[in-house]
């Protein structure tokens, strides 16, 4: 009888709640937005604080750099330019960077410890005379990714770039922040024949560096050639995280896909929240139209035009950051 | 609920609108994180004060009422801002 009460007290519009459900009231929607920050602080830190989420937290890729490099050339014939080839040399400096990410645990086009993007070309020996970087994470679909860079104008102007011959892709599954994720690393370059400078994909004022040295030989370009790697995990989380795995032509899946993306239980609790309001909106206002109580209160049509709105943005928030 | 509407249909209108074109700048930003959440800024603003003008002109306006749309627009914002994380 007394759970009956505060079912009542909630949700019906009476006398005990000044005749709005207690669900309505302002005091409700704040504590309905605090219940939610301290959810979201919990899903984004918690994995951070207790290291790896085991294979419940992680997004599901189904990317491949075949697919990448298909859409990155559908992108340039579009725009009537020639097609890049695939470099090995870029697609290991692209591993090395996507690795040096997860191992060091950052996401960026420069690291914390001030490592630049060209320390991969020259790493693994690669002469550019112009040279870019894309990179995302967290895209279930090649497609979304390549929508998402299109629609950046930096990350667009790496892709259509006439400058760029050859490019490197690596497609990297790994523990980033505790959520096992899949990064897609794109570098772009050209063989030396100007002065050298180099691109990246960052804020209008970063957008070009000019690097200090050219190197001395020509790398030549060599043939479709991709990398898949096996998942990778901070080594100060895992025992040994060795991780280069074979060389030929990839498909680069979670292999032990996780069971829900942090997007996808943040969805649910925001939507069962904003359900349970709108619900609790649409009752009260029938109710209320076969009473003839006044009321000073917001206006309910209002509300649900307005969290409608809300829950449509909810639904349809694709998941997904490029850098 | 009719009565309402066509007794205020101008405010409606209005309020549709800006939720129509918050609606397509949200999506469009996308992936611009910084411009989603500026957007959502705009629009948490724009619904307090939708709120609160609309009272103000029926003489309906009460603290409780004003504190009711600043409640439901934290909410809306907050829903929305830990979305875009």
């Amino acid at each position: 009888m007394k759970m009956l009460s505060t079912l009542c007290h909630l949700f019906h519009p009476q006398r005990s709640n000044n005749h709005r459900p207690k669900v309505l009231h302002p005091e409700a929607y704040i504590a309905f937005s605090i219940l939610i920050v301290v959810f979201s602080l919990s899903l984004v830190h918690l994995p951070s604080f207790v290291g790896r989420t085991g294979n419940v937290l992680g997004f599901a890729s189904s990317i491949t750099a075949g697919d990448v490099l298909a859409q990155t050339n559908q992108e340039r014939e579009k725009q009537g330019l020639q097609t890049l080839t695939i470099n090995t040399r870029l697609n290991e400096a692209a591993i090395a960077k996507a690795q040096h990410m997860l191992e060091q645990q950052y996401w960026a086009h420069t690291s914390p410890d001030g490592t630049q993007p060209w320390k991969f070309f020259k790493q693994v020996g690669y002469k550019y005379s112009v040279a870019g970087e894309n990179l995302a994470r967290d895209f279930g679909t090649s497609g979304d990714m390549m929508q998402a860079w299109m629609n950046s104008p930096t990350h667009k102007a790496n892709i259509v770039s006439p400058k760029y011959k050859e490019i490197g892709i690596a497609v990297v599954d790994g523990t980033l922040l505790g959520t096992e994720t899949t990064l897609v690393v794109q570098l772009f370059g050209s063989a030396p024949q100007a002065p050298a400078q180099i691109t990246k994909a960052a804020p209008p004022q970063e957008l070009k560096v000019v690097a200090e040295k050219l190197a001395t030989s020509n790398p030549e370009p060599e043939t479709l050639d991709f990398v898949q790697l096996e998942p990778v995990v901070p080594s100060d989380l895992v025992g040994n995280a060795d991780v280069l795995g074979g060389e030929s032509f990839l498909i680069s899946n979670l292999q032990t896909p996780a069971l829900f993306s942090p997007l996808q239980l943040m969805k649910a609790f925001f939507l069962a929240i904003i359900f349970l309001v709108m619900g609790t909106l649409i009752y009260d206002t029938v109710i209320m139209s076969h009473r003839n109580t006044v009321r000073l209160v917001g206006k309910n049509f209002a509300h649900l035009l307005f969290f409608g709105i809300v829950t449509f943005l909810l639904l349809f928030f694709k998941a997904g950051i490029i850098g | 609920m009719k009565m309402e509407l066509f007794k205020h249909k101008l405010a409606y209108i209005v309020l549709a609108g800006a939720l129509l074109v918050f609606v397509f700048a949200f999506m469009g930003f996308w992936p611009n994180r910084l411009l989603q959440r500026i957007s959502i800024g705009v629009v948490v603003c724009f619904y307090f004060f939708w709120g609160t003008i609309t009272h103000i002109k029926t003489d309906t306006l009460t603290r409780r009422v004003a504190f009711e749309y600043a409640a439901a627009s934290i909410l809306a914002g907050t829903l929305l801002f830990f979305i875009t994380l």
